[in-house]
């Protein structure tokens, strides 16, 4: 066959075309091996360099025979296998590229290449190795490049790294300066609310939030939580969730997750809107994101920080962040919880000593009601006190109240026992009661009929007899709870406001016990000391009608005995004579007697002028001082006169006196009694003298005996009575 | 002379009832069977086929294709299935498809041609090859296949056929696949000889490629290709102008490209544009490449189906043929006549003495024994089986 004239060069610029279009010299090479071998249709042709093959086409995939291939590169042999046709001889052709490079060619048959087809090997080989170098060259200089770009890559890493790192500086910066501004706050000890009301902010412009919020979870086992702190930045449409107000977090999956999983939480755009009452606040204030993460105080949940941002999804590093701010709230908080619990404990004992105080004293119900009501109205948030008692009929009697008044009560007023209220609860359950909001129909205490209060009380419990409650209401609080939040209104009571009225109620509960006690005990007294005195009064009568009278009339007999006598013998008128001057003694003796028995005198001239008569016969010499004006009840009288009485015989008997001063005066409520010596002093109660019976007789009429007595400045006896019966 | 190795061909009109299972029930003579290969024309519905072959084989490793027609002892046909089952120990076979192979027809090549390398040692081996000739240049999958098994395999096989060249498909297990490429590796104890003949001669003197792309060649030493063509063939005026006259010349006269031993690889002209003046072909015409024009006639292309068998023979070494395979190209029907494949066919059975025939009409074909790629128009391609 003969060719036209243009066949090799077109056929060389088909190979130059197809194997320059290479990319990688590795590709190009085993590229020319394919396209020499179509060209010439040889089975085998291969690239040997330096005794390694560089590419080969004609064997199985990786099974090229080196050996066999450099062997035939280095002209030790002229054939070569092909495989599927055996020995066949072999052309081999010198690439200038790579260095010392062959193109081996086999091709099976009988005929050896053409010279024409030798001619386009040679300019193939050439073609081959300006490629391969050139792309050598390429392949060094896209390696250059690829090193170049990725040192500059790195570079820019670098670079971006050290920008991520001072934005990370500056930003550690920024969120050092809010967390110190934030410590030092917190280091001064203000109010807890200033604190969370700070941490708000820097946390809410810190990390660039749309809104910021925190919420305190009610206590131990809760699922709702107040408001109490906030913060929005000025381009945020919504408002915060109003401080104060009590949300439910038990379909929150925003703050209710931290509160129950006790981890941070967040929410994207998508999760938002039906993410329960805090996710969907968030959402309505026009923001994209949000999350939530946990306060926890001395290792407990306290509450949550909920932040929310205008993107779809929050900071990367958002929660570990509000974390730091968190640890200083919670530090803040112990802080502020250990002042307030200590002032708190110390509100309380002073409250409670205050009232016990006057039950020690045996201070009167009315009072420590009083004080009990009182002291209610000063719990937090506490509008009125009221102590209560539950009568028979199922009513209840106001006793005692205190407050703002809101509650048109009166103290004294009844009122019926019936519908939901906190004292129709108490009696219906005998147990304390914490309502946090109470509307509707209004109780015993007729409120504006839309407000809403929250009130506790407790009950008062003598012995197993429930007597009454003690009560505490907020003030009435008009208009809806905020709706937004489903949440129950703000100013509602302590969490432990029970459990202080309680205290109070027991402390009630122990001061009617002892009133109850003491007026049996002073009953008693008066029934004792009103019996001896009957006892007296009956022997008095008896001795004055009985044995005196006789006695009279038996003196009167002797002295007609004595006028009749005869003169002789003449011992026998003086004999006589002596009989009755006895009998005349006697008679006065057994009228002294009956004097000390029962003083007639007193029932019949009253305390002044009996007294009168103590004095005129007083041992020492007695001034006496009655400022009373008319008589005073036989109650007083009788032992006020013994007081005197008795008194003026111990001074007598021990006190080694010049002088006794009595003095009695009356006021209005009140009787005094005083008897002052000047003699050795040292007189005691206990000891066995008379004193004590004194003590008895006094406060039997309600009265109180006091006795001053130091060794060698005289004693001095005072005794009061009321003039009022209790 | 090795373990026993049997092959069986079987055919169904594609009328009868359960085509599939009755040309299988035919192929399968013993139990034995390592591989069918189906060919199935397209006409019939693939999947109901496939289906009856493998309840009836039992599952069989299985490749074919559909046709534009079908080889069977009995002769050529058009809607019928032909199966044709290589049975005994004497045979090592491995299946494998790639699909999509247009993405990649190299990478579909070597993905196939790998499945040889896992199939037990034999003397004898060659890879099968069915694949969708419209899914692109088919020497690209060649080339992939070379790449993985170099020069010692002989390629055999055909370019599924359709009814109207728009969509053809490949059987491979139990699956009809498209644009695809499926392969049997076999591997034999004795011989496997392969013929390639197409009986057409060149005319002239060799054109230089001077420009194509794909298929389309858009000129010869440098001037429009269509009017080279048609010029070279003294073409009446008509032929400038019309496709219908274009065709009836084309037909009898594809390019050839030179090869240094065998038969030219012939390039079927398929049409014409004459607003570009370019000529369109069945397969790629690379650039660079040496064509001639050829001529043919009933007699020299049916002499080729003699030869192609005579040389497929040749290669068992004396050893009688247990049967042969047969790919032959569409684009010979219309040059042979209905009676001219029958004769054909009637000559290769004859030839193989009385040795089952099984084969189909096809879009390309592929056969190499030396050389690289291997792809071939309007050829007979035959695998004898010894």
């Amino acid at each position: 066959m003969s060719a036209p004239a243009g066949w090799p060069a077109q056929k060389l610029a088909e190979f130059l075309a197809a194997v320059s279009s290479f990319a990688t010299e590795a590709e190009a090479a085993a590229g020319a091996v394919e396209r020499v071998a179509e060209s010439v249709d040889a089975e085998v042709v291969a690239i040997v360099s330096r005794g390694t093959v560089i590419a080969a086409i004609g064997y199985p995939e990786g099974a090229a025979p080196v050996a066999e291939l450099v062997s035939v590169a280095g002209g030790d042999r002229a054939e070569l296998t092909v495989p599927g046709a055996g020995s066949s001889p072999a052309a081999v052709v010198a690439l200038e590229n790579p260095p010392g490079a062959r193109m081996v060619v086999a091709r099976s048959g009988p005929d050896p290449l053409s010279a024409d087809e030798v001619g386009l090997l040679h300019a193939m080989a050439r073609v081959t190795s300006m490629t391969l170098r050139m792309l050598r060259f390429l392949d060094d200089e896209r390696a250059l490049r690829k090193e170049s770009q990725r040192q500059s890559a790195e570079n820019a890493h670098l670079l971006a790294t050290l920008t991520d790192h001072q934005m990370l500086l500056e930003r550690l910066a920024d969120e050092q300066a809010a967390l110190r501004r934030v410590a030092t706050l917190v280091a001064r000890q203000p109010g807890t609310e200033r604190v969370l009301a700070s941490v708000a902010e820097e946390v809410g412009r810190l990390l660039r939030a749309g809104l910021t919020q925190m919420l305190r979870y009610e206590g131990t086992g809760t699922t709702t939580a107040t408001a109490v702190a906030c913060w929005t930045d000025p381009e945020v449409t919504g408002r915060a969730i109003v401080l104060g107000t009590r949300v439910p977090l038990e379909r929150d999956e925003l703050a209710g997750v931290v509160l129950r999983e006790q981890r941070a939480t967040r929410m994207n755009s998508g999760e938002l809107p039906a993410g329960g009452p805090i996710a969907e606040h968030v959402h309505g204030c026009g923001l994209g994101s949000a999350t939530a993460s946990p306060i926890d105080v001395e290792g407990r949940p306290w509450g949550v920080v909920v932040a929310g941002w205008p993107a779809p999804e929050p900071p990367a590093d958002a929660e570990s962040r509000i974390a730091e701010f968190a640890w200083l709230v919670a530090m803040s908080i112990s802080n502020a919880q250990a002042r307030a619990e200590v002032v708190r404990l110390a509100d309380e004992q002073a409250a409670l000593r205050r009232v016990a105080t006057l039950v020690a004293k045996g201070e009167r119900p009315d009072v420590i009601f009083r004080c009990v009501a009182e002291e209610i109205a000063r719990i937090s948030n506490v509008d009125n006190g009221f102590v209560l008692r539950f009568e028979p009929d199922a009513t209840l009697t106001v006793v005692a109240r205190s407050g703002s008044g809101h509650a048109p009560v009166e103290v004294g007023s009844d009122w019926p026992l019936r519908g939901d209220g906190i004292a129709a609860r108490v009696f219906r359950t005998g147990r304390a009661v914490h309502l946090d909001s109470r509307r509707g129909p209004p109780g015993w205490i007729a409120m504006a009929p839309d407000a809403d209060f929250a009130g506790v009380g407790a009950p008062i419990v003598i012995g197993d007899r429930l007597w009454g409650a003690a009560t505490a209401t907020t003030g009435p609080r008009n208009g809806p709870p905020p709706a937004d939040v489903g949440a129950t209104p703000a100013g509602g009571l302590p969490a432990d406001a029970e459990e202080r009225i309680a205290k109070f109620a027991d402390l009630i509960a122990i001061a009617i016990s002892n009133a109850d006690a003491r007026a049996q005990l002073t009953a008693s007294r008066a029934r004792v000391v009103a019996a001896a005195d009957d006892a007296r009064r009956r022997l008095e009568r008896n001795l004055h009608d009985g044995v005196q009278q006789r006695l009279v009339a038996l003196t009167l007999a002797l002295r007609e005995v004595e006028s009749m006598v005869p003169p002789e013998p003449r011992e026998l008128p003086a004999a006589i004579g002596r009989v009755v001057d006895g009998l005349t003694g006697v008679l006065s003796e057994v009228r002294e007697i009956s004097r000390g028995l029962h003083p007639a005198i007193l029932s019949e001239g009253g305390l002044a002028y009996a007294l009168r008569s103590l004095a005129r016969r007083s041992a020492v010499p007695a001034t006496l001082n009655v400022r009373v004006a008319g008589r005073l009840p036989e109650r007083v009288e009788v032992p006020a006169y013994y007081v005197v009485s008795e008194a003026l015989t111990n001074v007598a008997k021990h006190a080694e006196a010049s002088m006794v001063e009595i003095d009695v005066d009356a006021t209005n409520e009140l009787v005094r009694i005083v008897v002052r010596d000047d003699g050795v002093g040292g007189a005691d109660v206990g000891r066995g003298s008379g004193l004590i019976g004194l003590v008895d007789r006094v406060e039997a009429a309600g009265g109180e005996f006091t006795i001053s007595s130091p060794p060698g400045e005289g004693t001095s006896l005072r005794a009061t009575f009321p003039l009022s019966p209790r | 002379m090795g373990a026993q190795r049997w092959l069986g061909v079987g055919q169904a009109g594609g009328a009868e009832p359960e085509p599939g299972a009755r040309a299988a029930g035919s192929a399968l003579r013993h139990a034995d069977a390592k591989l069918l290969v189906v060919f199935c024309s397209a006409s019939l519905d693939l999947p109901a086929v496939l289906r009856q072959v493998n309840e009836r084989s039992g599952g069989v490793p299985l490749i074919g294709c559909s046709t534009s027609g079908e080889i069977a002892p009995s002769g050529p046909d058009v809607r019928s299935v032909v199966v044709t089952a290589f049975g005994g120990d004497g045979f090592s076979i491995r299946t494998a498809a790639a699909a999509p192979a247009s993405d990649d027809l190299r990478a579909a090549g070597a993905s196939v041609a790998r499945c040889l390398a896992r199939i037990e040692e034999r003397p004898y081996r060659v890879l099968l090859l069915l694949t969708d000739g419209l899914a692109g240049d088919q020497r690209e999958i060649l080339r992939g296949v070379y790449r993985v098994l170099g020069s010692g395999v002989p390629l055999v096989g055909g370019c599924a056929g359709d009814v109207r060249m728009a969509q053809t498909f490949q059987l491979h297990g139990d699956r009809v696949l498209t644009d695809s490429v499926v392969a049997a590796g076999i591997g034999s104890d004795a011989p496997l000889g392969i013929g390639v003949r197409h009986g057409w001669r060149r005319v002239g003197e060799p054109m230089l490629v001077t420009g194509s792309g794909g298929n389309r060649v858009h000129t010869l030493d440098g001037q429009p290709a269509l009017d080279v063509y048609l010029d070279r063939l003294g073409a009446p005026a008509a032929a400038y102008t019309s496709h219908e006259e274009l065709a009836r010349l084309a037909l009898v006269h594809p390019l050839g490209l030179g090869r240094r031993a065998g038969e030219e690889e012939i390039r079927f002209i398929v049409g014409g544009d004459f607003g570009d003046r370019s000529l369109a072909c069945i397969a790629e015409v690379p650039q660079a490449a040496l064509v001639w024009l050829m001529e043919g006639d009933v007699e020299s292309v049916r002499w080729a189906g003699g030869a192609a068998c005579t040389d497929a023979l040749e290669a068992l070494g004396g050893r009688p043929p247990l049967g042969v395979l047969a790919f032959e190209c569409v684009g010979r029907r219309p040059v042979l006549g209905e009676e001219g494949i029958r004769v054909e066919i009637d000559e290769i059975v004859k030839c193989c003495g009385g040795a089952p025939v099984a084969g189909c009409y096809t879009y390309g074909e592929i056969a190499r024994r030396q050389g690289v790629i291997g792809f071939h128009n309007q050829t007979l391609v035959l695998l004898s089986v010894a």
